[in-house]
């Protein structure tokens, strides 16, 4: 079987907007642009601080936002989360299996100015398999070869047919370095890639300046940019990303005009920006997946009828609105309706069932007596802290005794950890529904460090057809029958999906908002 | 002659007593530290959360979270990485930061100008107009000007610090676009613009302590206009200018340094709100993103330096008492 690069549909944008809900710009159509031109600079204003910039070595969303423009990978996500081939012109996959063979893309330069091949490919999925944290991803792997200079042979253990799926997840990529570099530890490599941008400077906790890399070869077997890959065309000669942790410093400066971009601001300040004729305000919907996990393992909620009448009382309509100020979308589904993975029917009646009377039902059929509920959230998400919130009223109104408790974020995760202490846990998945990442979903629920602390066979045995069913109709059919275990045991309470606002200047032209904010393709006409 | 050589003689040896009083006071630091150092790795191994599950969320499978325990170094037992420490500080290492890619020794000393610019400012113009307009206020008592500079600084105690910070951001840099709405630029790459870019954190973090200093001012100069030496100084016919100048200030000042030695701690750590509000790449808001991140290395490295500038502090003021007040000796 053989796969090859597509043509990117010259409707890509259109669709991007409009598929799915991936987007809406707000204030004027995108269309409406001046022509791109090569020059100036942009300053992109983000909440956190990146942690690395050896991409190898991180998944987290401020690193994979700047990282993004300066490294690629040998098959990338599209728009629409699917694989695309990037570095890696075309692949083959043997018969049996177990043999992915790629052909690299010839002339692609290194920001040192080396050219990109096989022995490079190779040596960087060899210390990816050696240093990343997601470094499972390779675990099926027996061997690497670069019998070529353009070639680079991969041989598994064992079948894998979502073996492309992970080598192409953005979450923790696997960056192709120079192979002088693959030798090096986690976080000591020179930031040298392929991608449109090459470090100029970097401030920890203040900035990352990037400037634009003349020599890149932008990928010809496309037309136009396509989710993490396409055609990308750099722009803008510099663009600088710049922490700027308060959401007031940030709205702030892009009033100013200090900041071109900034990201992640609050949806009432963005209503009310939106009627600035200067501005332009992006709404990313869905951008997370609001998730309360239930213990299984503690009193109260060890007992099903308590977790079903729980399932029963919640008005998800209700919290969902008042924790992400209005920007959300309900839908039972644990994938966005865009991606394949997807099924609604299972769980659909179970989801928002606003059924108090049916919930008392259960709670005195489980012989419910007034045992706290803990409900554990963190005081670093606001509006996981505002769902717990109203999830505590919602109970309280159907006779339960509930205790919230709020941790730092890193106490939370650990309190996660614990079997004991927690009934409900307020989450909001972020990076894994949105790439259509069925097993990053799952994964909580199954083996023996599953999040609900109740191992079920069930779930163990599905999650296996799920990895390594040998067609997407069947894995599909894996994740239909999790997504029904989960509803039908309660391991999770499915809330809304949350939204995500950008703002930009007016003058920053062929910016889409993407799950990274790509300066790409992006120009400014100050 | 004669006179100038009994000087000479007692100014060597009052330096001496200076010398050996701050000798002692630095070598009884030494344990000090040290103390802070074992309770803050105490403390924060104690406190649930890791930096690999601060990092990884919940998006990581245990396997990543154990795979990046181990790459930091976390999954050692507790006696070992402490004395790792340790041992890296005796060679004047403070060790890696987990998060940022750094020394810790890097790390701080390239946020410290950020945050000793914007204390060190403050405290400026905290003084300069804390101190005026506290002995205005005590020498026109219960006059117009008393109540307008008394409740004036009430005020300025009571608005919190980032509100005023947004305040100011909007009205300066928004609305009359005359200063940037955050960023540091370096004093030495321009120096004008590292003074735009001070000015309004300066101001967000000085208000509060103006209205302290200048409340404790009032106190302590009242408290002083009332003593009878200066009773003595207007009865043999002083003006009141000399007599509150020369007389009653130079007293009245003692228990002010008290407070303006806390006061640059207590601006330090301010900083860290301001930091955060203004995006200063400040030593405070490392510190803080550290203790949110657990980041150890960081937060033991960013809680030692904030020791040592403590008890630096503490001895410089111990030192300028006696200058103030002769009774005062090192002893």
């Amino acid at each position: 079987m053989e796969y090859r690069r597509r043509d990117a549909l010259s409707r890509r944008e259109v669709l991007a907007l409009a598929a799915g809900g991936t987007a809406a710009l707000l204030s004027r159509p995108i269309l409406a642009q001046a022509a791109p031109k090569v020059g100036g600079s942009a300053v992109v204003a983000m909440q956190s601080h990146v942690t690395s910039l050896d991409w190898q070595m991180t998944n987290d969303e401020a690193s994979r936002n700047v990282n993004s423009h300066i490294y690629e990978l040998l098959v990338t996500r599209d728009e629409n989360m699917k694989p695309l081939p990037d570095l890696a012109e075309r692949w083959r996959v043997s018969p049996d299996g177990k043999l992915y063979t790629f052909t690299l893309r010839q002339g692609v330069l290194f920001h040192n100015g080396k050219e990109l091949t096989s022995a490079d490919a190779k040596a960087s999925l060899e210390r990816y398999g050696r240093i990343a944290p997601d470094k499972a991803i390779l675990g099926s792997v027996d061997s690497i070869a670069a019998p070529d200079k353009y070639t680079v042979q991969i041989t598994l253990k064992r079948a894998l047919p979502t073996f492309i799926e992970q080598l192409s997840s953005p979450r923790n990529p696997a960056a192709i370095i120079p192979a002088e570099d693959a030798g090096k530890e986690a976080g000591k490599s020179s930031f040298i890639g392929t991608g449109p941008y090459q470090l100029d400077k970097s401030v920890p906790d203040a900035y990352v300046s990037l400037r634009r890399f003349d020599r890149y070869q932008a990928n010809q077997n496309y037309t136009k940019r396509d989710g993490f890959g396409g055609r990308k065309t750099a722009y803008l000669q510099a663009v600088t990303f710049r922490v700027v942790p308060e959401s007031g410093g940030r709205v702030a400066g892009l009033q100013t005009g200090e900041y071109d971009l900034v990201d992640n601001i609050p949806v009432p300040v963005a209503n009310r920006l939106a009627s600035d004729p200067k501005l332009k305000v992006y709404r990313v919907l869905p951008w997370g997946m609001l998730v309360e996990y239930v213990n299984c393992a503690f009193p109260p909620t060890n007992n099903l009828d308590v977790r079903r009448a729980m399932q029963a009382a919640l008005n998800i309509d209700q919290i969902s609105r008042i924790a992400t100020d209005g920007l959300y979308q309900l839908d039972s589904g644990y994938q966005y309706a865009k991606f394949p993975y997807y099924v609604k029917g299972p769980g659909n009646d179970l989801y928002d069932q606003r059924n108090a009377a049916h919930a008392k039902e259960l709670l005195a059929k489980a012989g419910y007596r007034g045992e706290t509920l803990a409900l554990v959230t963190n005081s670093d998400f606001e509006h996981l802290n505002k769902a717990t919130i109203v999830i505590g009223d919602q109970l309280r109104a159907i006779g339960m005794k509930v205790d919230i408790k709020v941790y730092d974020w890193p106490t939370s995760l650990a309190k996660l950890n614990d079997s004991a202490g927690w009934n409900l846990w307020s989450d909001s998945l972020g990076l894994a529904p949105s790439v259509g990442d069925a097993i990053g979903v799952m994964r909580r629920f199954t083996g023996k460090e599953n999040f609900q602390k109740s191992e079920d066979a069930v779930l163990d045995s599905l999650f296996a057809d799920l990895t390594t069913g040998p067609t997407l109709v069947a894995r599909r059919e894996a994740f239909r029958k999790m997504q029904a275990r989960v509803y039908d045991q309660v391991y999770a309470i499915r809330l809304g999906d949350e939204g995500y606002v950008q703002a930009s200047r007016s003058w920053v032209n062929g910016f889409v908002p993407y799950r990274v904010p790509r300066m790409w393709d992006a120009w400014v006409s100050k | 002659m004669v006179g100038i050589a009994v000087r000479t003689r007692l100014c060597a040896w009052g330096g001496r007593r200076l010398a050996r009083y701050v000798a002692r006071r630095l070598i009884s630091a030494v344990p000090v530290i040290f103390a802070v150092t074992f309770i803050v790795f105490l403390v924060m191994h104690l406190v649930p959360g890791d930096p690999a599950l601060a990092l990884g969320g919940t998006e990581a499978s245990p396997a990543e979270i154990a795979q990046m325990r181990h790459q930091m170094g976390i999954d050692q037992p507790l006696v070992v990485q402490l004395l790792a420490w340790y041992e890296h500080l005796l060679r004047g290492d403070l060790g890696q930061s987990l998060l940022l890619g750094q020394s810790v020794i890097q790390s701080i000393l390239a946020r410290v100008p950020v945050t000793f610019s914007l204390a060190g400012c403050s405290l400026v113009v905290t003084v300069a107009a804390g101190i005026p307009f506290g002995i205005a206020a005590a020498v026109k008592r219960n006059s117009w000007i008393d109540q307008l500079i008394m409740g004036t600084a009430l005020l300025g105690l009571s608005v919190p610090n980032f509100w005023l910070g947004l305040m100011l951001i909007y009205l300066f840099a928004v609305a009359l676009g005359w200063l940037p709405s955050g960023g540091y630029v370096p004093l030495f790459q321009d120096p004008a613009q590292w003074l735009r870019s001070i000015i309004l954190p300066t101001i967000s973090l000085s208000l509060m302590q103006i209205g302290f200093i200048a409340r404790m001012t009032r106190s302590s100069v009242l408290e002083v206009l009332g003593e009878d030496y200066l009773r003595t100084a207007r009865a043999k016919g002083l003006s009141e200018r000399i007599t509150v100048w020369k007389h009653a200030l130079k007293n009245a000042m003692i228990p002010i340094l008290t407070v303006v030695g806390m006061l640059f701690g207590l601006l330090l750590g301010g900083a860290v709100v301001i930091e955060t509000v203004y995006a200063l790449p400040g030593a405070g808001r490392l510190i803080v993103t550290g203790i949110l991140r657990r980041d150890y290395p960081v937060i033991q490295g960013g809680l030692m330096a904030t020791a040592v500038v403590f008890v630096a502090l503490n001895l410089l003021v111990d030192v300028l008492y006696a200058y103030l007040d002769p009774r005062v000796r090192y002893e």
